[in-house]
């Protein structure tokens, strides 16, 4: 599934990225690459960036990134 | 990684040659605090030449008493940069700077309670191959977090003096001290496996470097791997470009595996990560399961559906309100006293009659007094700034914004610096220096004047007396019509930023990347010392260029001079500026203005404010104060030669939009010229604003003609 | 002081002030790295 498809509190496990694109290159910078965890802490108030968190710390990036990252649900 | 021989690990040779250490670090990690901490107010803040990027060089004192040079490097979350400010840290620490000479050493500072992307940098810098401090920050908020970090771990893993830290409260500095007074600092013996379908390109590289761009073997082979990670490299003015056979290579390289599939960049950044990720469970250890922390409380309410509007109209109320109020008295104050040193020179110095006087009272106190009148309220905008950055706010206004920013092509990010620009554009546009994109932040730039500033409120405010003069109409009406002001600049800037995004400066669609930091106690410190240096860049831009556009102003009004006798008023309609009025006036009447009107919108040019005390010469009716009694009527009983009253209600409305639109500030002017280095964006700034306030005001005053007004 | 006087001083200090702000403007011209107390983004930075 997509994250940003994930309902808010849940959590996955990156499992596919895009290849190209700066914004995708910088996603992974910060730590978001394929096997880490992350959780969808909330959508802004009007729907759309996301918040989400990984390794400790929280994150936003709006839904047209999150549409490209593939991620398996986890518990 | 076995060292070449002549790579010596401490400074270069020279017993009188101070250190140079680099401070870098992620943004929000407490480098600008650990900066303050260690170099006190021993600092020189100026620019990179040729970026808007702050330079920051202070000095710090080793146990010894020996002096270190500490340079605070931009906050970056890789050296592969994505915005001008990383692009800065990158190229000091690669050495492509000419300006800036490659650091000896490098402090590294990281976030304790976020140790694993903070620690992706510190990796990239170990391959730099110079020797490198690790500072453990925010220890303290680390324990009340429920992390264990251990630092003799890293140090283990690292092989480099890794200082546990809090910078707030000056813990840990003093050992930091000790080991940058260390005469030898060893080298990090950290060595990591760059993946197989990768090494032999990074080889390659590397030989490429050290041969044709004359670098180190070890700092060609940090480049090369930077060089396959940086894909859109941003480059910034200043930094020496590579050599033509390097990047044949790269482009060689990248081919191949773009053949192949192969994800070159990924796999390097994630191989990193798989090294990171080792390090940080072996460093740190979580004690059980916690809760949300107060962060997260926090968040729940302020970024709320409905409570998270709430919070952030009731932020930005309250700086609007310490804005007008709070600013009231210091801006009494000087305005106080510029009148008084005004006065004084006219008639206790002694000094007699004549242009020298002149030149000083109405030239140089009046139009630098005119602009320094707005410096507390600049300096509140910027405490406000830096408070809300400093505690983790800003993010979360951009993290609620963005949305509606997204509308026109923005993101969330240039919500704060529009906003200020309510106040004043300078401490506006200075702000814009947080937004990445380049242009995302020349768009909002070029539309943050659009929005009503302080100086144009005395403008609205005399035109609505003069439009609805006394008590026969209802306060609401004069509160709609300014609120119908406001209302028109804020829709006019989002406009441009729609129309420039999608045409002038049509990118990739903006990106909302942003970390989320924990909320923290402000350093009040810091923000204090942040708004200084703000505040003292003002003054002196104050004190040269507006002084001498003042003088210059000054000059058009008084010369060439009337007969002996003449008033005031007849002085400066025979003036330079008077007959610039008169030249203008053919371009104006068909906004229903004449050539008073025109001396009034030249003189905007200093500050707007200054329209109201033209017009008070023009029209022979000195304002008293804050009481435009007199000016009102004086500007009632005008007329045109023909007899047809001046200032029908459809002029001073049309004069209002003129005021909405028009760019009319050399400060502003000023500022733009410098964040984006060089005439060609406040030229264009310039043209469009002014002539949309033409256009505009050409068809409000037409159509109310027609219309019967 | 005379008034004449004031006016020769005057209209110097006028001369000195647009001559440095030509000066200025024109040294940015030719070197667009800014001297002193400013920076800025460039022509490339804008890609």
């Amino acid at each position: 599934m997509k994250l940003s498809e994930l309902t808010v509190g849940a959590s996955a496990v990156v499992r596919e990225f895009p290849k190209s694109g700066a914004a995708f290159l910088r996603l992974r910078e910060m730590g978001l690459v394929a096997g880490t965890r992350v959780t969808l802490i909330r959508t802004a108030p009007l729907g759309d960036p996301l918040e989400i968190k990984l390794r400790g710390y929280h994150l936003t990036l709006r839904k047209s990134e999150a549409e490209h990252v593939l991620v398996d649900p986890a518990a | 990684m076995a060292l070449p021989s002549h790579i010596s690990a401490g400074a270069p040779a020279g017993p009188a040659r101070t250190p140079v250490y680099a401070l870098v670090g992620n943004p929000n990690c407490g480098k600008s605090t650990l900066f303050n901490a260690l170099t006190g107010l021993k600092q020189k803040v100026g620019n990179y030449p040729g970026v808007t990027v702050e330079k920051k060089v202070g000095t710090a004192y080793s146990q010894h008493g020996q002096p270190i040079t500490v340079i605070d490097l931009p906050g970056a979350y890789s050296l592969a940069a994505r915005s001008p400010d990383e692009a800065v840290t990158r190229d000091v620490l690669l050495g492509r700077r000419a300006d800036t000479a490659q650091p000896d050493r490098i402090l590294c500072i990281v976030d304790a309670t976020n140790l694993e992307r903070n620690l992706y940098l510190v990796h990239q810098i170990l391959d730099l191959g110079r020797p490198v401090i690790l500072v453990l920050n925010m220890m303290d908020v680390a324990v009340s977090a429920g992390l264990e970090v251990r630092a003799s771990r890293l140090e283990r893993e690292l092989g480099i003096p890794v200082i546990p830290c809090e910078a707030v409260n000056g813990k840990g500095l003093i050992e930091l001290k000790l080991a940058m007074s260390r005469a030898d600092l060893p080298l990090s013996r950290h060595a990591w496996d760059i993946p197989a379908p990768i090494a032999p390109a990074v080889t390659e590289l590397q030989a490429s470097l050290t041969a044709h761009d004359r670098k180190s073997p070890l700092i060609a082979r940090a480049e090369a791997l930077l060089l396959l990670t940086d894909q859109d490299s941003v480059r910034v003015a200043g930094s020496t470009p590579l050599s033509a056979r390097t990047t044949e290579i790269l482009q060689t390289w990248q081919k191949r595996w773009e053949g192949e599939g192969t994800d070159w960049a990924g796999t390097l950044v994630n191989s990193r990560y798989e090294v990171i990720s080792r390090i940080a469970a072996d460093a740190v250890t979580r004690a059980g399961h916690t809760g949300p922390t107060a962060s997260d409380k926090i968040d729940a309410v302020a970024t709320h559906p409905l409570w998270g509007w709430l919070i952030l109209g009731s932020v930005m109320t309250l700086l609007f309100l310490s804005i007008f109020t709070l600013a009231e008295y210091p801006m009494g104050f000087i305005e106080d006293a510029i009148a008084s040193l005004a006065d004084w020179v006219k008639k206790d110095s002694g000094m007699a009659d004549g242009d020298l006087r002149d030149l000083i009272t109405d030239g140089a106190i009046a139009g630098v007094g005119g602009v320094i009148v707005f410096l507390p309220q600049i300096l509140i905008l910027f405490f406000f700034i830096g408070l809300l950055e400093s505690t983790g706010y800003m993010a979360r206004a951009a993290f609620i914004m963005d949305r509606l920013m997204s509308r026109v092509g923005l993101n969330g990010k240039s919500f704060i610096p529009l906003l200020s620009s309510y106040a004043c554009a300078i401490p506006g546009i200075m702000a814009t220096r947080t937004i990445e994109d380049p242009k995302d932040r020349l768009v909002t730039i070029l539309v943050a004047p659009l929005m009503s500033c302080s100086a144009r409120l005395p403008v609205y405010l005399l035109m609505i007396a003069a439009l609805v003069p006394g008590d026969r109409v209802p306060l609401a009406t004069k509160v709609g019509i300014m609120i119908l002001m406001y209302a028109l600049g804020t829709f006019g800037a989002f406009g441009f930023a729609w129309l420039f995004k999608r045409t002038l400066l049509k990118g990739a669609p903006p990106v909302m990347i942003m970390e989320l930091p924990p909320y923290r106690f402000p350093g009040l410190k810091d923000v204090a010392l942040h708004m200084l240096e703000r505040g003292w860049l003002f003054l002196r831009r104050a004190g040269t260029v507006i002084l001498g556009i003042s003088i210059v102003l000054w000059f058009l009004a008084a010369y060439p001079k009337a007969p002996e006798g003449a008033t005031p008023q007849q002085q400066l309609a025979q003036s330079f500026a008077g007959r610039a009025g008169h030249a203008l006036e053919p371009a104006i009447k068909p906004l229903g203005f004449d050539w008073q009107i025109g001396i009034g919108l030249i003189s905007s040019f200093a500050a707007r404010e200054v329209f109201v005390s033209t017009m008070g010469v023009v029209f022979n009716a000195e304002a008293e104060g804050d009481d435009t009694t007199p000016l009102r009527q004086a500007l009632l009983a005008a007329k045109w030669p023909d007899g047809r009253p001046l200032f029908t209600p459809l002029v001073c409305f049309t004069l209002m939009i003129f005021y909405v639109f028009a760019m009319q500030c050399v400060s502003t002017i000023a500022v733009v010229r410098r964040e984006t280095n060089g005439w060609k964006w406040p030229i264009f700034q310039t043209l469009y604003m002014t002539g949309t306030a033409w256009i505009l005001s050409f068809l409000v005053f037409q159509a109310g003609r027609a219309l019967g007004f | 002081m005379s008034a004449e006087f004031q006016s020769i001083a005057a209209l110097l200090i006028v001369a000195l002030a647009a001559t440095w702000l030509i000066a200025r403007a024109v040294r940015q011209r030719k070197k667009p790295g800014c001297g002193g107390d400013c920076g800025c983004p460039t022509e490339k930075l804008k890609r």
